[in-house]
């Protein structure tokens, strides 16, 4: 590739170069007439090199309409990690929630969606990005190693077989007699499942003390179990160690510093140790993240009774009523009437 | 080891060679500098040329020589942007991602002028009439050229082409993020 420069002298006399006309543009180096002039700058473009040309254009147009949607799904991806990286993983699920929508076939956005899942203890859609990743070949060994050791761990939240068989002899989980469940347990204690459930049916029972020390056991094997985790933080709570009860939510919080779930757990134990402010703060900033969640509002309604903000707590309340009208937040907020009533202790 | 000739390389990349020439040929046209003779491609050395007047201002070499790196690195990165990361990010590239990545790299690496139009410009600054500024704009770019030409011969032309396909997508979202 070269750019060859002519340069004769000018000389007047000399007749156009390319014509031999007499009348040649003056003071410039080539002796040309004004139209073979004309001509040499307009100088000819082959009709391949046009259509070669148009390709390119078409190709630049073609990238350009494209471009956003690729840069979208890259922006999603590096925001994503980058929030995955503070552990805050409800912006990094909403992040490769989008990347996925946009390329639902690209493993590393699904790998990142199972990690964030995880920990956001989204199992469903833990188990939908897993199931659109396999039988793929996936490159990045760090990550693919991060997924299958997150996805050994979800064997802890569902049933084995042999206990399935025997929950479905049974109307719910509740009615299944203690007896049951440790004979169980001390035949099988290789799944944290049917532990996690005879915890949380002592916790209902308010055996705390028992579901306390069950839940060292699951955490022996699975330190970060959130379910284990969550109910120490309410059995501590209400076994008047709300300083443990902040350790274990702090646990959680480490894990996923955006769960609203544990904030909230971690505000009533603030309550109890009479630190409303820091509590108010952590249910303000759970609110802000997710204002339609049942416990949070419900929290927040607590935080308002203890500081005596009762035209606020009101107000939640009746927020709440108008918004959530599932049996789940029917029993979440009827623990806030029964506080409110002295029925039940905070 | 073995040897790949220089030639090979541009005979595979010619889109790149084309869109310098042509880009030579269409700032002579914005200029009003008279062209001669234009070569597009062809698989010898030089690959492509543009014969053309003496351009009447002196800054104006400077541009008709340095244009094709500016067109080129440009279309280049442009093309391939869309491609590149599915290409270089998340292993999912098809087909079509591939090619535009071809034409990307291609193009963006016969962006670098060539010791011809390095040539042009130390005609023009030899000329005791140039202005001082042009000077010290042209020289350098000179100087660029001559080590981009010395730096083709260890492939520097390919790598900076894959770069601008693989690096700048990557750098608009280093930006962005």
């Amino acid at each position: 590739m070269q750019d060859i420069q002519t340069n004769e002298t000018a000389l007047p006399a000399k007749p156009c170069l390319n014509c031999g006309n007499p009348d040649v543009v003056k003071d410039v180096p080539n002796a040309l007439c004004a139209v073979c002039r004309n001509a040499a700058i307009r100088f000819p473009i082959p009709i391949w090199v046009k259509l070669f040309g148009g390709g390119i254009l078409l190709l630049m147009i073609f990238s350009l309409i494209n471009l956003p949607a690729s840069l979208t799904i890259g922006l999603c991806l590096e925001r994503g990690i980058a929030a995955e990286q503070q552990h805050k993983f409800v912006t990094a699920q909403r992040y490769f929630t989008q990347a996925v929508k946009l390329d639902s076939a690209n493993t590393e956005a699904n790998e990142h969606l199972i990690i964030a899942t995880y920990y956001n203890n989204d199992l469903v859609t833990f188990l939908q990005s897993g199931n659109r990743i396999a039988n793929k070949t996936l490159d990045d060994d760090e990550l693919l190693g991060r997924v299958n050791a997150l996805a050994a761990k979800t064997g802890y939240y569902f049933a084995s077989d042999s206990f399935y068989t025997i929950e479905k002899a049974y109307a719910s989980a509740d009615a299944i007699p203690d007896s049951v469940y440790i004979n169980y347990i001390k035949n099988n204690n290789d799944n944290l499942y049917e532990q996690t459930m005879f915890a949380s049916t002592l916790f209902d029972h308010k055996d705390y003390r028992r579901c306390d020390s069950l839940c060292h056991i699951i955490l022996n094997t699975d330190d970060e179990n959130f379910s284990a985790l969550t109910l120490m933080g309410s059995a501590k709570r209400f076994e008047n160690q709300a300083d443990s009860a902040v350790y274990y939510c702090n646990r959680i919080l480490y894990m996923n510093n955006e769960s609203g779930y544990a904030g909230c757990l971690k505000a009533r134990a603030l309550l109890k140790l009479k630190r409303n402010d820091e509590a108010l703060k952590i249910v303000m900033d759970c609110k802000q993240a997710d204002s339609t969640n049942a416990y949070i509002l419900a929290t927040l309604a607590l935080v308002y009774h203890f500081n005596n903000d009762i035209a606020k707590r009101d107000a939640v309340l009746h927020q709440a009523e108008r918004m959530n009208t599932d049996s789940t937040a029917t029993e979440i907020f009827q623990y806030v009437y029964d506080v409110i009533n002295n029925k039940e202790s905070l | 080891m073995f040897f790949v000739p220089g030639i090979a390389i541009t005979i595979l990349t010619f889109p790149g060679v084309i869109v310098h020439e042509l880009a030579h040929q269409l700032f002579c046209r914005w200029f009003k500098v008279p062209v001669f003779k234009v070569v597009y491609f062809q698989p010898k050395n030089p690959a492509g040329y543009v014969l053309h007047e003496v351009p009447q201002r002196k800054w104006q070499t400077i541009m008709i020589s340095t244009g094709p790196f500016f067109v080129n690195t440009i279309l280049g990165a442009i093309i391939a942007m869309p491609a590149a990361l599915p290409v270089f990010r998340f292993n999912s590239g098809n087909f079509g991602d591939y090619l535009l990545i071809y034409l990307g790299v291609s193009i963006a690496m016969h962006a670098f002028p060539s010791t011809g139009d390095a040539q042009s410009i130390i005609a023009v600054m030899k000329n005791a009439s140039a202005p001082w500024w042009l000077k010290v704009i042209g020289w350098p770019v000179v100087g660029l050229i001559y080590i981009g030409s010395l730096g083709s011969f260890f492939w520097l032309d390919l790598f900076y082409g894959i770069a601008v396909a693989a690096g700048i997508p990557n750098l608009v979202l280093w930006i962005m993020r």
